[in-house]
């Protein structure tokens, strides 16, 4: 068989896959980039008008864009890390084999059978400056009660821990999956050789486990920045614009607004977002691969 | 001779044909017997889709060629659906619950299809109050008529006041028959102001090893705009400027910022009123004898009289250096502009907000105040409004009269709304009343410019 012949046979192939990537990924982008392109029109009874880049010239001079990109990234640099590093531990800890690790790993998996609208209700109950759990728990050991998802310092990291929460043990899973695929043999031969704990994590299990990290580091971002349905439930974007990332503010200015121009020229900026940093992740984790 | 197989063919035949005439006579007879069917978008909250089946049922009853299903949405989540299924120009929506003051923005956007061959300005006029049917009116065309109105009472727990010691204001209570007059002298003589509210509030909250166990004082629908534009209405302040689309000065002007730092102060700095209530809980606080002085709309009167909250009814207070001001306007209906049956539709409007008939059954189930005026003198008339509950629409008919202010007549309500929300919610917090009101200004003016292009 010719490579010609074998390249067109391994495109038919491809031919479904790439074709609902074309529909339902591709096209999607493509009308939200065209739509972000209208605005509609007061004048002419809500008629989409073409105007250009203008919704984007007036998103770059809308100081609440600002705001929410300065959120959205405030966000991101902060739960990504911790939610990878927790599912990281989680991992760790539920490969470990002895007596009673069936109830720990039960304990890692409980919070993925909670719905996110349930977690977040749930949540916001306990966190309750009046009533809730929480200020009765910190009370008891002398703090003061506080305001959490009310207080425009602390709404921000509530939801970083309600989402970790939430998220870590969902990631969890694919690293637990990529240490059990880590051959035992190799440790038994470094403690044979002398190598300590941390040693056998860092020359062993964090490069076998680059691959799943680097899967779970990215989809992980990508869900994060996409982040909604705590901000949409507790905090609305408050106090004080502290919660308003911009997923939220597109899903405001489309749906609550009626400003669908702006609301898609906001989902552009945070595609480009997404797609830069997780160019960025690739990077390091390839460069770090041919050191 | 027939073969038993002959036979058997022989039924068959008889059979089929007549299973195909059966067919075909219940598709000609299902064709000409097929009602419209009308689909209305409207809320799912509390009593309202019980109450509005009524109404359905009346109305199917005389029209049988027309029925009526609905679409039903919580409050916050039918404007965004408004929104999406408009924007998608959704055929299958034919009627539209309006909150009055997106009657503007519903209309310049192309949502609505005028009224206006549906109703003649005569009976515009005649059928219902001035404010209400204004409101339902956008560049001279009728766009959405009125379901009802709304009005704003002080409801006060007589047994926390009684355990307090304190003296509760003039007002409408059980065991007593008023008339019109006297009910307007006590709006007129004894009206409380926000001052004194404040004081027997602070008099009225109960804390029990650092715990509230009894606020003084809460507003129904906390942090919205319906509920507190009272509060700068009272002190001559406009939210907006006469465009409707100006916020610098207005939003923020000195009048608003007495109003917001008040209202910061009830949660901040007295702490009479609970941080944290979403305007959903609110009412069964009151219901639940947590709240003392509870400031809501008159649909409050019934759940309270059936939780058997031992209650009281007075006007809703003032600044005492300003007048007094309650708010109005409530929900309208409108046809949708991509509606394909929107004669049927004009046709359950006039049932549901213009007839006798329909407004009534409304009025009995949902009890808030009519906007048409035949029901007005019903109510005038009827001994059983001058009885303790009920007695609260002559002080809601007073207030329509003399207190009532519109919310503001802008394109560009969707962002006031929102944007009022978000502020006193801040504010509500403790976050500054000057500079949230500032920052608010200057958001909302960014959203107007939008408009005046």
């Amino acid at each position: 068989m010719t490579y010609r012949r074998s390249a067109w046979i391994a495109y038919l192939l491809l031919s479904p896959a790439l074709l609902c990537l074309a529909v339902f990924r591709l096209w999607p982008i493509a009308t939200t980039l065209l739509g972000s392109l209208y605005s509609q029109s007061i004048m002419q009874a809500g008629k989409d008008v073409f105007v250009g880049l203008n919704n984007y010239a007036q998103l770059f001079r809308d100081p609440i864009f600002w705001e929410s990109l300065w959120v959205t990234i405030k966000l991101n640099l902060v739960i990504n890390p911790l939610q990878v590093f927790i599912a990281l531990l989680l991992a760790i800890m539920a490969n470990q084999r002895f007596r009673g690790i069936g109830f720990y790993r039960l304990l890692f998996f409980i919070p993925l059978g909670v719905s996110v609208p349930i977690a977040s209700i749930l949540w916001r109950i306990m966190l309750d400056p009046n009533s809730g759990l929480a200020n009765s728990l910190i009370n008891l050991i002398g703090i003061p009660s506080q305001p959490f998802l009310i207080s425009k310092d602390q709404a921000l990291w509530c939801i970083v821990a309600i989402a970790t929460w939430k998220g870590a043990s969902f990631w969890m899973i694919f690293l637990w999956a990529g240490l059990q695929d880590i051959p035992r043999q190799l440790y038994e031969a470094a403690r044979i050789d002398g190598a300590g704990g941390i040693s056998r994590f860092f020359r062993i299990t964090f490069p076998l486990l680059r691959r799943p990290l680097l899967f779970v580091l990215i989809t992980d971002t990508a869900v994060n920045f996409l982040l909604f349905v705590p901000m949409f439930l507790l905090t609305r974007g408050g106090p004080s614009y502290s919660t308003n990332v911009l997923m939220y503010e597109a899903y405001k200015s489309g749906f609550v607004y009626g400003d669908m121009g702006r609301a898609l020229a906001l989902v552009m900026v945070l595609l480009v977002l997404v797609i830069a940093t997780v160019a960025m992740q690739f990077r390091l984790f390839s460069q770090e691969e041919a050191n | 001779m027939n073969t038993s197989a002959d036979r058997f063919a022989h039924r068959l035949a008889y059979w089929r044909c007549f299973c195909l005439i059966a067919t075909l006579s219940g598709c000609v007879l299902g064709s000409a017997y097929a009602a419209t069917v009308l689909h209305w978008m409207t809320l799912s909250d509390n009593t309202w889709p019980a109450n509005v089946k009524k109404v359905i049922a009346a109305f199917e009853a005389q029209n049988p060629d027309i029925k009526i299903q609905l679409d039903t949405y919580p409050f916050r989540d039918l404007f965004e659906t408004i929104e999406v299924r408009m924007k998608a120009q959704d055929k299958d929506v034919d009627l539209i619950s309006v909150d009055v003051p997106l009657v503007a923005s519903y209309s310049v956007r192309g949502y609505l299809a005028p009224l206006d061959a549906y109703f003649s300005k005569d009976q515009i006029e005649k059928t219902w109050i001035k404010a209400s049917w204004h409101a339902g009116m956008y560049n001279g065309h009728f766009m959405a008529a009125p379901q009802n109105t709304s009005t704003q009472f002080m409801f006060i727990n007589r047994k926390l006041f009684r355990d307090a010691g304190i003296e509760p204001p003039k007002g409408l209570t059980a065991d007593q028959t008023v008339t019109y007059d006297q009910v307007a002298q006590i709006a007129t003589n004894d009206r409380w102001t926000w001052e004194q509210v404040v004081d027997a509030a602070k008099k009225l909250t109960k804390t029990e090893s650092g715990r509230t166990e009894v606020w003084g004082f809460e507003f129904d629908q906390v942090s919205r705009l319906y509920q507190l534009q009272c509060l700068g209405d009272s002190l001559g302040a406009t939210l907006v400027g006469p465009d409707g689309l100006t916020a610098q000065g207005y939003f923020n002007s000195a009048g608003w910022l007495k109003a917001a730092q008040w209202y910061g102060d009830l949660f901040n700095k007295w702490k009479i009123s609970p941080k944290n209530v979403t305007p959903d809980e609110s009412p069964s606080l009151f219901s639940g004898g947590k709240v003392a002085i509870f400031v809501g709309g008159e649909w409050n009167v019934g759940r309270f009289k059936e939780a058997g909250v031992d209650f009281e009814v007075a006007p809703i207070p003032y600044f005492k250096e300003g007048k007094p001001a309650s708010g109005t306007g409530s929900w309208h209906v409108g046809i949708s502009k991509n509606s394909q049956h929107q004669a049927e539709a004009a046709k359950f409007i006039q049932f549901l907000c213009a007839s006798d008939a329909g407004a009534t059954v409304w009025f009995e189930g949902q009890g808030q105040s009519p906007a048409m005026i035949a029901l007005w003198s019903k109510i005038s008339a009827d001994q059983k409004f001058h009885t303790f509950p009920d007695d609260a629409y002559l002080l809601g008919d007073y207030e329509a009269q003399h207190t009532a202010v519109p919310r503001p007549l802008t394109p560009a309500y969707l962002q006031l709304e929102d944007i009022f929300a978000s502020t006193y919610e801040d504010i509500r917090n403790g976050v500054d009343p000057k500079d949230a009101l500032d920052g608010a200004a200057q958001r909302l003016d960014v959203f107007f410019a939008q408009f005046k292009r």
